[in-house]
């Protein structure tokens, strides 16, 4: 707690805040991106990232540099949540929501008991690419890490964005989770695209655990209250806008950490009850989220 | 019940409520199950699903039009180009269907779902037509919209047969204008084929002139 307010101590508080909602934000938006599709929420997401962040220190454990065992696990988590889809998620496909979400709770237990079955349950360091130094940066003293966590996920964020947008398979991907009907008649194989989905959302969750990982260390249990904040940023942003998931990540991560810092009572132990009591002040307030569609249909 | 349609041909449907037009073209386009068959160019369909179909030629503006409402106009337009990779069909076929709908173009980026009703029928025909479809199958393009409306659609629907050889299968409640575009129509009662024609004799048809035509 500093002992007096100094605009260099804030100004490290919001970077630390938005380093740590880039990280919410990534995974809120794989959230959002498989809740677009499929209309559930993935409990099993927090662990499938914690897998491919366990799968990462494996490789780097066996001697394969960051980059290139960053770059692997993305593939493997790629591959790995398409399966997922294809095996788990499609048999299910058209039954009712709660068998789904079911299906996910289930995926979380066992992805839990098998990180700590294989790597076993004790804390392991995660190497960070990133130096544990600060740069200047305006007469303020930034943390490098943060700075290249913040820019890895929302780089992230911005490759995804630039994919939905301007190819093909990015429209049709949209247009399958608006209308996946409508989609098959235009020649769409919908059930890939779903599949697709799920792959980028494991990416997004792996490149979330990664980051996270240096800072909150690697254990099977890891990602859970990373995904309660990111779950929470998902429904502040409006549960089916991606837009809305960045924007709530960042937010959240900012807010909490000035809470932390800022406001006596809540200090380190009380930050996520209280991100919780503004998140469902901001929902009272907007049912929706802040960018959330408001369903209205032309009859 | 037994149909076809010839290329080149524009064929309607009729019947009234519930009489199977519309399953029927839900079964041809894969989306019900069906028992028979449907073979089209040569190719048997009955067993394909239907994005399959689709990539086969069959193009089916679906009852309600299955617009993306929340994409933009020009995205509905791309998203109708699809079918023969849209990068590569979408700049050649633009143009062409915006000449039959010059507001398209200056509206591109609007969003399809607050199109007005006759806007939403029209991207939806154009969306079909962008890829190029072998066989349009339109499901009550008239529902819902204003006479005049109407009347520029099937107009829209009568050119392109003319200039382009569309081959067209059109399901209608509205006899007179379906009648006045299409060459041949059937006439469904519960789920069978009750007459099949030319336009003209059914026109002069005592029973469907009572039933379908109102006078």
């Amino acid at each position: 707690m500093p002992l007096f307010f100094t605009w260099t101590d804030f100004a490290q508080q919001i970077t630390s805040g938005l380093a740590a909602g880039a990280v919410y934000a990534s995974l809120a938006l794989a959230l959002v991106l498989i809740y677009q599709t499929t209309n559930v929420v993935n409990f099993a997401q927090g662990e499938m990232a914690t897998l491919t962040t366990y799968i990462a220190w494996t490789l780097m454990d066996r001697g394969l540099p960051y980059w290139p065992a960053f770059a692997l696990t993305l593939a493997i988590a790629f591959g790995g949540g398409v399966a997922v889809e294809r095996v788990l998620i499609r048999p299910v496909e058209h039954r009712p929501e709660l068998v789904i979400v079911i299906l996910t709770i289930g995926m979380l237990i066992a992805i839990n008991g098998l990180t700590g079955w294989i790597w076993g349950p004790e804390v392991k360091l995660f190497d960070s690419p990133f130096p544990n130094s600060s740069v200047i940066v305006g007469g303020v003293a930034v943390s490098v890490r943060d700075i290249g966590t913040f820019c890895v996920c929302l780089g992230t964020v911005v490759v995804l964005w630039l994919f939905f947008r301007f190819t093909t398979l990015g429209l049709a991907m949209r247009a399958v989770a608006f209308n996946p009907a409508a989609s098959r008649l235009m020649g769409v194989r919908v059930g890939w695209m779903l599949a697709l989905g799920w792959g980028f959302a494991a990416v997004l969750g792996a490149i979330a655990g990664m980051m996270a990982a240096p800072s909150i260390f690697l254990d099977p249990d890891m990602m859970i209250v990373v995904l309660i904040y990111a779950f929470a940023a998902a429904v502040l942003g409006g549960i089916d806008s991606p837009i809305g998931a960045v924007v709530g990540g960042l937010l959240l991560g900012v807010v909490v950490n000035l809470l932390g810092a800022y406001v006596d009572f809540v200090g380190q132990e009380l930050r996520l009850p209280t991100a919780l009591a503004v998140l469902l002040v901001v929902l009272i307030v907007r049912p929706t989220g802040l960018f959330g569609r408001v369903h209205v249909r032309r009859v | 019940m037994s149909l076809h349609v010839d290329d080149g041909e524009i064929v309607a449907l009729l019947g009234a409520n519930g009489a199977g037009k519309t399953t029927t073209l839900r079964a041809v386009s894969g989306l019900v199950r069906h028992t028979g068959g449907v073979v089209f160019a040569g190719r048997q369909l009955s067993r394909a699903r239907a994005d399959s179909v689709a990539r086969a030629g069959v193009a089916h503006v679906p009852e309600g039009r299955g617009l993306f409402a929340e994409l933009s106009v020009w995205e509905n337009l791309r998203m109708g180009a699809y079918v023969r990779g849209e990068r590569r069909t979408i700049r050649g076929e633009a143009p062409r269907v915006f000449k039959y709908f010059p507001w398209m173009e200056r509206r591109r980026n609007q969003q399809a779902g607050t199109l007005s009703g006759g806007e939403q029928q029209m991207l939806a025909l154009a969306r079909a037509l962008v890829g190029r479809p072998r066989l349009l199958m339109l499901d009550e393009p008239s529902l819902g919209l204003a006479p005049t409306v109407v009347t520029e659609i099937f107009r829209i629907v009568k050119e392109l047969n003319a200039e382009e050889g569309l081959t067209v299968l059109v399901v209608e409640q509205n006899a007179n204008v379906a009648l006045d575009a299409a060459a041949r129509a059937y006439v469904l009662e519960v789920g069978q084929v009750a007459i099949e024609g030319e336009s003209g004799d059914l026109r002069r048809h005592e029973g469907v002139r009572k039933s379908y035509l109102g006078y």
